[in-house]
């Protein structure tokens, strides 16, 4: 534009301005463009294509495709072939599809005259009706309409012949070209396998030009890649899931997948593969379709947390603790300018966290998910245990009863000093109590002044005597609210040496333990001192003389329940004699083990002072006058004298208690209703991160560790470093801060080490608020019983006792495959000389092995192999009961029986004798056969010597019983009886079932968990069984039943979603070989047969009672309803007459078939194994199960039968 | 050294500190206006500016405060406003100067020129456009939206802050009732504002840049515009924090910091600190103290001024425009009477009646 020269700005300049806004528009507009297309996610997204193209290559070129390839070329050369085949007769050919092509002409033609007619006749036949009806003119038109449907029915005709026409030249033709056809056919047949990997390289590299420029155009310009782009945003839509915005719910959305592309697809393992293109590492759990989490209904967020609607990495709040994980952090910030995002309130969980999650569908179903969940659930288990709940509450939380023992009759256990002493630092005296410690912590140091007497006006009072005049007040409160009640005297006296092993015997030590102060390593292998296992669901017993009264002590042996309702204390049933032994043996401490207490352990009241004391009551009674108060501590109200240092304990006391709320755990006389004092943690987890109460903590952390702003801020954004400081060092926000006494941090120290701390941190984080469980989750009533029993399980520490689950051992075997099989380790040789504890730990292998090695010193001897003893059907090692001898170097890895520690406890008392303990020399010895009284009395009164006796035999007698398969032995009904209202079964047996204090439904939870595993376990078991009686390898099998390998293994290790989908195929299969299947439990009702009049019409009761009188000699061992029989006591096995109403039929069957398969190891011979069966003078012409069946027969018609 | 200078701004930035500075420093401009328009000034300024932006830059509190994604557009205000102050101050100088003189002004004589539609106004409106398009296109590109999470009323983000552009408004509320602060004020500075037309006749000062013509207008101007509006909106952006406290520019927001903050009305004063005597119940005589300096102050001020010193205002504008005049300029005094009560004496309320919701 040309300058006039009169304009006010000169155009020119102007232009130069126009130009250059507009490159500057131009610019930042392609930045835009380019800045969009750049856009990591599509990035990543073109990385994956470019992995899955060379993925897609690398499989073309496998030795199988190359393979597939060529056959394909020779295919091709076939049809080459059939096509110059063709090519000779092209003249025919052409001639042919001439007449098809004139054909379908005429077929045309004649389609469109019929359908010309058929309208034509339709019109006409309108009108004709019409008029008939108005015109009232019945036959209008009907010659017009017949001479039409004529025409009609001949042009339909027409059409038929010319399409009949048709077909026959067209078979013509297609029987010319079908060499042709099926050549092609055979080409696309040979590649079958690799074509859906050509397809997919087809797509992302295609040959085609035109589609080369498509996708280019779609995927590869920038600016027009909006057009039907592959690469896009992928996302899942959760209806179920809501997002709590408070007072709205908002459907979440995950897009996550977007740059995870192959989270949810096998085969993308990390080191293969680099992130975020990696599979999830537990696609059988999460994600892929067949698991129980599929993505499309859980998608990402509802367990790793984050924004699932954002797409830049920062923004999704991936977490990494810049302190913590300083690497990655770093890694992160250089890649992807990670930074701690502030403003999300979900944020993401660190891996190690990740469990948190499960809680919040899985609230009713924790005991279930231990095993894929083992962090969170050993925080659920360790917040029952120290009894957390007790002062914070957890809404849904099963657990509520008090965790500490009823102190309403305290003063009847112990003395005020020993519980002084105890409530200042219970640890001293019992190392491993749960009991927290209140007091002497680290906001009241003793030097330091924490408060001044008289208001302020008075002398300086130090932390130290304020806690110690607050301890001797609790003590006393508590004192004055347990009057003594009047215990009567013992009964009769007790003999230590006779308690010594009732104590041994009777269970006592399942739950308890005696293990030294220091923890040192036992001198002994009784595993009485050694508390790593069950034995610590009681306290520690050490130094426990000490403290109780023996007339207590007696009381409470005898009735546990009687004097704390809510006691986890079984009563064991015993006799005032046999009481009154146990008492005598703790108070008489033969051993030495209850009179020690730990150096310097002086139980005597804490020293207190009045002015302390007048000083708390002048902070704790806020709300009763200064005037009012000074009169009481003057004495001048006769009401309150608290000039008396014992109504003033008392009056402090009682305030200290409502202060650090004793009565959450402990029951105290007239705190029976109080609710618990400490913050609640529902929703804890959802707690934002601003409202913890940092005080002066971070700082201080700061600048202890030299930490920077950021990484100060960065540490108080983590609500876990907040609660891991919490737990480690409860009163460590105190720190600098000025607070009156009253203000204190309250919260007692645990000592809970860093594992224990972690799993209670991830327990915590878990607890949030967003609601899912109804959406999602609900547990069947199945899942809910088999939660109750496994916690009851847990609680009343059946496992102590009990095997659940037998062990096992993964080995490398002759051929170098590595097995796993259910298995037990077993004793060593030469045990006796040496001295030793014989039996190696099973509880890794490196205990194993060292146990081992360590023991081939000692005897001298160099070890190579040991035994392990099969327990479980193992189709590729051997049957159970069979012994497998490995070499030391090819054990991979061994894990403990769930449950059973007694069972060694009481074994090796039988077997190795008695012990006893010299204090002079403080070490234990055995006196195995020198003594009369280290030998064990039997149920006959006789005392015996069994160390010559088979192991596996004294165990299956004398200890308790293992509960593998136990849902299909027991009726349910009879296990619920028995678990209610427990009775001597094995009358040779010392070891005694004890009766529990169940809180309620527990017992009924026990007997349905069982029977419902027996349901689980059954097709693994089956499967198992099965292909050890066809004598097949797992390839062989799959070959003949058309199932794959793979999931035969699966299905044998009792994998659920193989089971569900491939079970029902081996059933089929096992059917059409005829294999006997043994049946599965039905845990709702009993399968009762043999009582009912119908069967007992062919049932041979009676022949049953006579073969099992006079031929295996039943009655040989077994208790004949209630008459004991001749054998001595190891040879006892339970009374017959119960039979019929505890045990299965279809369980007794298979184990009068085989009782090794079940219990190897077990008493019980194999009656009828023998080929051809034996007893034949008793039942002619019988098989074996002919025989069993007679047996079983009368069994469940034992009380119908009479003895002869 | 740095340090200290840290703590030296800390120290200065407390509200007190910074409204009478930023008081002083408006008045020293109008002042010393033909000194500090001269150019080396504003590029000394500059400098100085640029050296203590590169000085703080480092620091951790006051980088994230300067570099929050939503207060760039502050920084751009803050830097605009000083900008185009001083150059209207710069032209009204030159121009002042020429009046004195007898010359026409700098707009008189380029507007003496014929200024066309195209291209003069379009072209340039339209270049104007473009540059602005391609701005915004690159600011959001480079500077990421500042999101904060989602929206919650149970649970409102600390501190809880108003757009930017009224957090001038935010702030009178740490001094007045709500009422007043968000429903009165606001209405009397929209009433005011289309007053002005009405009261200002005054001719001068149209359609050129000048402060001797205008002396009263501008500096009321100054202080109402650039003092009390976006000095406050500097104030709420950059040192108001967590629980509204206050906080230096090199300071940690603290969420835990505490003010004393013990603030009695002006009845208290009155009956129990002069009188001795507990506050009578009646809430009408209660407040009496304050009823009676309100209606002095809103009643008589006016026609006291009128008498005295705005005699000659009065006698130009007459009852009505002078009333309307006076009341707006007055409920406009009412802010910084307010202030400084508090500050100094922790006055609450001049008049508090909660019985009746009527708080001033």
């Amino acid at each position: 534009m040309a300058d006039r020269g009169d304009t006010h700005y000169t155009v020119s300049g102007l232009n130069k301005w126009f130009l250059f806004s507009s490159a500057f528009l131009l610019v930042s507009t392609v930045w835009m463009v380019i800045d969009d297309y750049e856009a990591p996610w599509k990035n990543h997204q073109r990385d994956f294509q470019a992995l899955e193209l060379s993925r897609a290559e690398a499989d073309l070129s496998t030795e199988s495709a190359l393979a597939l390839v060529a056959d394909e070329d020779a295919r091709k050369q076939d049809l080459a072939n059939a096509q110059a085949e063709l090519e000779k007769n092209s003249g025919k050919l052409e001639e042919l599809e001439d007449e098809i092509f004139n054909l379908k002409g005429k077929l045309f033609t004649a389609l469109e005259a019929a359908k010309a007619s058929k309208q034509q006749y339709n019109w006409e036949k309108y009108i004709a009706e019409e008029h008939r009806i108005h015109e009232n003119d019945p036959t209008y038109g009907a010659v017009e309409l017949d001479a039409l449907e004529q025409e009609m029915i001949d042009l339909a005709g027409e059409q038929q012949e010319a399409e009949i026409a048709l077909a026959a030249k067209e078979a013509e033709l297609m029987a010319m070209t079908s060499v042709v056809t099926e050549a092609e056919k055979a080409v696309k047949a040979a590649v079958k396998d690799i074509e859906l990997i050509r397809l997919k390289k087809q797509k992302l590299a295609p040959e085609n030009i035109g589609e080369q420029i498509a996708k280019i155009v779609r995927d590869d310009i920038p600016g027009l890649d909006f057009i039907g782009p592959n690469i896009k945003v992928q996302k899942v839509v959760l209806d179920n899931l809501t997002f709590d915005l408070n007072f709205t719910k908002k459907t979440r959305i995950d897009m996550c997948m977007t740059c995870h592309q192959a989270i949810d697809r096998e085969g993308y393992e990390p080191g293969e593969v680099e992130e975020p293109h990696t599979s999830h590492p537990r696609l059988d759990l999460f994600l892929s379709a067949t698991s129980p989490h599929p993505l499309t209904e859980v998608g990402c967020t509802i367990c790793h947390r984050g924004s699932g609607e954002a797409l830049d990495f920062g923004r999704i709040d991936h977490n990494v603790s810049y302190l913590f994980e300083p690497e990655k952090a770093e890694r992160w910030i250089e890649e992807y300018h990670w930074h701690k995002k502030h403003y999300w309130d979900y944020p993401q969980l660190t891996t190690d966290k990740i469990e948190a999650s499960c809680i919040q569908c899985h609230k009713d179903t924790m005991e279930v998910i231990a095993e894929d969940a083992p962090e969170v659930t050993e925080g659920y288990r360790l917040f029952e245990r120290y009894g957390c709940y007790a002062c914070h509450k957890v809404e849904w939380f099963p657990t509520k009863r008090r965790p500490g023992p009823n102190l309403k009759n305290i003063l009847a256990k112990t003395t005020p000093d020993w519980m002084s002493a105890w409530i200042s630092e219970p640890k001293e005296f019992r190392p491993t109590t749960w009991m927290p410690q209140f007091f002497h912590l680290e906001n009241w140091e003793d030097d330091a002044v924490v408060a001044k007497s008289n208001y302020g006006a008075g002398r300086d009072i130090k932390g130290g005597e304020w806690n110690d005049s607050a301890v001797a007040a609790l003590t006393t409160f508590l004192s004055s609210r347990a009057p003594i009640e009047d215990y009567p005297a013992i009964p009769v006296d007790g003999d230590a040496q006779n308690g010594r092993e009732q104590f041994r015997l009777r269970g006592c030590l399942a739950c308890h333990n005696m293990e030294g102060y220091e923890g040192e390593a036992p001198a002994t292998h009784d595993l009485a001192f050694d508390s790593d296992r069950y034995n610590q669901n009681g306290p520690n017993l050490r130094g426990v003389a000490t403290k109780i009264n023996p007339e207590w002590l007696f009381a409470w042996i005898k009735d546990p329940k009687a004097l704390w309702s809510e006691t986890r204390m079984p009563d064991l049933r015993l006799s005032d004699q046999e009481a009154a032994d146990i008492t005598a043996y703790i108070m008489e401490d033969p051993d030495g083990v209850f009179t020690d207490v730990p150096d310097g352990w002086d139980p005597t009241i804490s020293p207190y002072d009045m002015d302390v004391l007048a000083e708390q009551a002048r902070s704790y009674y806020t709300r009763t006058s200064r005037v009012e108060l000074e009169k009481r501590l003057k004495g001048e109200d006769p009401m309150y004298r608290w000039d008396d240092p014992e109504t003033l304990l008392v009056a402090v006391g009682e305030k200290m208690v409502q202060q650090y709320g004793c009565f959450s755990c402990h029951e105290i006389a007239g705190y029976e209703d109080a609710n618990p004092i400490g913050t609640e943690l529902t929703t804890w987890g959802s707690k934002t991160v601003d409202k913890l109460d940092w005080a002066l903590l971070a700082n201080l952390k700061a600048e202890e560790e030299g930490w920077s702003q950021y990484q100060r801020e960065e540490y108080k954004s983590y609500r876990e470093h907040w609660l891991r400081q919490k737990l480690h060092e409860p009163r460590s926000f105190d720190r600098e801060k000025v607070k009156s006494p009253t203000e204190r941090l309250k919260m007692p120290y645990f000592a809970f080490d860093d594992d224990e701390v972690e799993a209670l941190v991830t327990f915590a984080v878990g607890l949030v608020n967003d609601e899912v469980q109804q959406a999602k989750m609900v547990p069947t009533h199945a899942q809910k019983q088999m939660d109750t029993g496994l916690r009851a399980i847990r609680q009343q520490n059946c496992v102590a006792c009990h095997v659940i689950e037998p062990g096992t051992l993964t080995y490398r075997d002759d051929d170098g495959i590595v097995q796993t099989i259910e298995a037990e380790v077993m004793s060593l040789d030469d045990f006796k000389d040496a001295g030793v504890h014989p039996i190696p730990p099973q509880t890794s292998r490196d205990d194993l092995v060292a146990f081992v090695e360590d023991y081939g010193v000692k005897i001298d001897e160099e070890i190579e192999d040991i035994g392990f003893r099969i327990l479980g059907t193992s189709p590729d090692v051997g049957p159970p009961g069979d012994t497998v001898f490995v070499y030391l170097d090819d054990i991979i890895d061994v894990t403990p029986a769930w449950g059973g520690d007694f069972v060694r406890m009481a074994t090796n008392y039988y077997y190795f004798g008695v012990e006893q303990y010299d204090a002079e020399a403080d070490e234990y010895t055995s006196h195995w056969g020198s003594d009369e009284w280290a030998m064990v009395a039997d149920a006959d009164g006789e005392r015996r010597d069994y160390s010559d006796e088979f192991y596996p035999k004294v165990r299956w007698t004398f200890a308790p019983p293992v509960l593998w398969g136990e849902g299909a032995k027991l009726q349910k009904d009879w296990f619920y009886s028995f678990l209610e209202g427990p009775f001597q079964l094995r009358e040779q047996m010392q070891v005694r079932m004890p009766s529990f204090n169940y809180p309620e439904g527990h017992a009924g939870a026990i007997a349905d968990y069982f029977a419902n595993q027996a349901v689980l376990d059954w097709p693994g078991e089956f499967a198992r069984r099965f292909r050890a009686s066809q004598e097949m390898s797992l390839d062989e099998l799959a070959e003949a039943s058309e199932i794959p390998a793979e999931i035969l293994a699966k299905i044998e290790a009792d994998n659920r979603a193989n089971i569900e989908a491939r079970f029902s195929d081996l059933l089929a299969y096992a059917a059409s070989v005829d294999y006997q299947a043994f049946p599965a439990v039905n845990p709702e009702h009993e399968r009762l047969v043999r009582q009912s009049p119908s069967y007992l019409e062919n049932a041979h009761v009676g022949v049953g009672s006579d073969l099992a009188r006079t031929g295996p000699k039943c009655f040989t061992c077994h208790i004949d309803n209630g008459q004991l029989p001749e054998a001595e006591p190891i040879s006892w096995a339970p009374d017959l007459a119960f039979t019929q109403s505890r045990l299965r039929e279809d369980w007794v069957v298979e184990w009068l078939r085989n009782p090794a398969l079940l219990y190897p190891g077990t008493s019980m011979p194999g009656n009828f194994l023998s080929e051809p069966a034996q007893y034949q003078e008793l039942f002619p012409d019988s098989t074996n199960d002919d025989q069993i069946n007679a047996i079983t027969d009368w069994l469940f018609n034992y009380d119908q039968v009479p003895k002869n | 050294m740095g340090q200290a200078i840290r703590d030296l701004v800390d120290a200065m930035a407390n509200p007190v500190i910074y409204f009478l500075g930023s008081t002083v420093a408006i008045i020293a401009f109008v002042m010393f206006r033909r000194l500090l328009t001269k150019p080396i000034v504003l590029i000394g300024f500059t400098v100085f500016s640029v050296a203590f932006l590169a000085f703080a830059w480092n620091d951790p509190n006051f980088n994230k405060i300067i570099t929050k994604g939503d207060n760039i557009p502050i920084i751009i205000l803050l830097a605009s406003v000083v900008g185009f102050t001083w150059l209207g101050m710069r032209r009204a100088v030159i121009n002042d100067d020429r009046i004195a003189r007898g010359e026409p002004t700098l707009e008189g004589e380029v507007s003496k020129q014929k200024v066309f539609t195209w291209p003069d106004l379009v072209y340039t409106e339209f270049i104007c456009l473009i540059l602005f398009t391609a701005l915004l296109v690159t600011w959001s590109i480079i500077v990421e939206a500042p999101l904060e999470e989602p929206a919650a009323s149970a649970r409102t983000p600390n501190p809880s802050k108003a757009p930017w552009y009224f957090l001038g408004l935010q702030e009178l509320l740490v001094y007045f009732d709500p009422w007043l602060a968000g429903v009165l004020l606001p209405s009397f500075i929209v009433i005011g504002l289309m007053a002005i037309p009405y009261c200002d006749t005054n001719p001068k000062g149209n359609g050129y840049y000048t402060f001797n013509d205008r002396p009263f207008a501008i500096s009321f101007f100054y202080a109402g515009f650039v003092l009390f509006w976006v000095s406050f909106v500097i104030l709420g952006t950059f040192l108001r924090g967590p629980n509204w406290s206050f906080f230096g520019p090199f300071e940690y927001w603290d969420l835990h910091k505490l003010e004393p903050m013990v603030n009695i009305d002006l009845s208290t004063f009155f009956w129990v600190k002069a009188l001795g005597v507990p506050r009578p119940d009646n809430p009408l005589i209660r407040e009496a103290p304050g009823l009676i300096f309100l209606g002095g102050f809103f009643v008589l001020g006016p026609l006291i001024l009128a008498k005295t010193v705005c005699k000659k205002i009065f006698e130009q504008m007459g009852m009505v425009r002078y009333q309307v005049m006076m009341h707006m300029l007055l409920w406009f005094a009412l802010i910084p009477l307010k202030m400084f009560g508090r500050w100094l004496f922790d006055l609450k309320y001049l008049v508090g009646m909660p019985e009746y919701f009527f708080n001033i």
